[in-house]
């Protein structure tokens, strides 16, 4: 019953947009250059899907995605892990660190391609660069959020650094991970559509310069529609995912 | 800040310059486009006595602060009604989240096609993505505003106004200003994009230039005046924060966990 209510809220939430648009296709001409109505944008799309390009470079960028997606959790973890079970090590990464996430990640990009050139590696390095600094704040600000209690008990049963790092702190910060994660995702998300538009690797940010370069207006708007529900549905999947594993995950730390 | 800037922070900076310069001059690492940090420093020094390139400074961060401001100007607009009337809020929230997971780079082709390589263009890239984090603050802040607060304004017989100047705006000021400091962080690093792949201006467009030239030098000394830059910009947002704010919400982190 309250399932069902929430999605007559959400279909009315749709309403603006869904006028807006419908406004949109009645009145603009099919012809118009810059503000194709709506219906042209599935026709391009769809034919983007004929000629066999949309569903490669929806992979592609997809693929990238995950695997630098992948790479800044793991950065990240194992550098919130350090950072918070180690005070030291944190007193001297601090200021380096401090400085390098005040440098915006598009920029390290011609720097990547210049060092790396125009390989996987590099794309994946620019993600993982880019979408890193949620993981590991996250992770943190998890560690800290242990109680001191915990680790005096860690210390009583004698548990090295390593093993109070593997059963004490890392089942503990797995939360924070994975909303670290969720915040990380759209960050790797623009950084993979930036990597692609700015170097021209195959995948959807190519193929929107492309057609931009084209002035395909109706091909530009609808693969940025169909950004927008890439980006809607992967936050929607991760959200629900991260409630999947966390249910039963025990609170107290 | 005090912790960030202790003797051993720059001891660790001093051993990552020094671990990168040592292994260029051993030739351990084969990068070609690779500068040791020296020849850097030195591009960096001859970079800043140009004229240039305080022109381009002044382009990046004016239409930072320019869109910025159009941005949350909108925001706060859109925020506040939202804020106060639950219809607008049942008939609109799903169309602003759909909105909102746009990629903010994929505007970029739309507004290029719609402006060509201008100002524009940059404005309106910058502009866009930085609403919703106003939009969603203000609204959370007049939501969050208590009711109690509402009670006690009736019973006092306030105007409208007077409801609007004593109990919304300062009851929402705090979640207004984390949402414009976050704004203005997406701004600058939006300002950045879009000159690298859309309006040939700027500090974004001169580090694409200097790559392109195969100046890795000067590249690099750019990358490193951006950095500074962002450094400066977030040090100004948070002793702003601090200042307009002395409590939770002037703390530095509180950027990423909002």
């Amino acid at each position: 019953m309250i399932r069902a209510l929430k999605v007559v809220t959400g279909v009315k939430g749709f309403l603006p947009l869904l006028t807006g648009l419908c406004i949109w296709q009645f009145t603009g001409s099919a012809g118009s250059a810059l503000f194709p109505p709506p219906v042209t944008w599935w026709h391009a799309i769809a034919r983007l899907i004929d000629v066999g390009t949309f569903f490669p470079a929806l992979t592609a960028t997809l693929t990238i995605l995950a695997a630098g997606l992948a790479v800044a959790s793991f950065v990240g973890f194992i550098l919130g892990l350090l950072i918070g079970t180690l005070p030291a090590f944190r007193q001297w990464i601090s200021l380096l660190l401090e400085y390098l996430r005040a440098v915006p990640s598009p920029v390290v990009i011609p720097i990547a391609v210049l060092t790396l050139g125009y390989t996987g590696i590099m794309k994946v390095t620019m993600i993982g660069f880019a979408a890193f600094w949620p993981v590991m704040l996250n992770t943190i600000s998890g560690v800290s959020q242990i109680r001191g209690l915990t680790f005096d008990v860690a210390r009583a049963f004698r548990l090295s650094w390593f093993e109070t790092l593997l059963k004490i702190v890392m089942p503990t910060t797995i939360p924070s991970l994975l909303l670290g994660m969720r915040i990380a995702l759209p960050q790797a998300l623009v950084v993979t559509l930036v990597v692609e538009m700015s170097t021209g690797e195959f995948g959807i940010g190519s193929l929107m310069v492309a057609a931009q370069r084209n002035f395909d207006a109706a091909e530009v708007f609808g693969l940025l529609t169909v950004m927008g529900l890439f980006g809607y549905c992967l936050t929607m999947a991760f959200a629900l995912v991260e409630r999947r594993i966390l249910r039963r995950w025990p609170t107290s730390a | 800040m005090s912790r960030v800037f202790s003797l051993r922070g720059i001891g660790g900076v001093l051993i990552f310059l020094l671990l990168w310069e040592m292994a260029i001059r051993s030739g351990m690492f084969r990068f070609e486009y690779l500068p040791p940090p020296s020849a850097i420093a030195i591009a960096f020094g001859k970079l800043v006595t140009t004229a240039a390139v305080f022109e381009e400074i002044a382009h990046t961060v004016c239409a930072a602060l320019i869109a910025w401001a159009i941005a949350a100007a909108i925001g706060v607009v859109f925020g506040g009604a939202l804020g106060l009337s639950p219809v607008l809020r049942a008939y609109t929230m799903t169309s602003v989240e759909v909105l909102r997971a746009l990629p903010p780079v994929a505007l970029i082709p739309v507004a290029l096609l719609l402006f060509g390589f201008s100002i524009q263009t940059e404005l309106v890239v910058i502009a866009v993505p930085g609403i919703w984090p106003v939009l969603i603050g203000t609204m959370g802040g007049v939501m969050a505003v208590p009711t109690r607060l509402r009670d006690v304004a009736e019973s006092m017989r306030f105007g409208r106004a007077e409801v609007f100047c004593k109990i919304l705006i300062p009851g929402a000021a705090p979640s207004v200003l984390v949402g414009c400091r976050l704004s203005m962080t997406i701004s600058l690093v939006l300002a950045i994009v879009v000159e690298m792949i859309g309006n040939p201006q700027g500090l974004g467009y001169a580090v694409v230039r200097e790559a392109m030239a195969l100046d890795r030098e000067t590249m690099f000394a750019y990358v490193f005046l951006i950095g500074l830059l962002g450094v400066f910009f977030n040090g100004i947002l948070v002793a702003a924060s601090k200042m307009l704010l002395p409590g939770e919400f002037g703390r530095p982190n509180a950027v990423m966990r909002a």
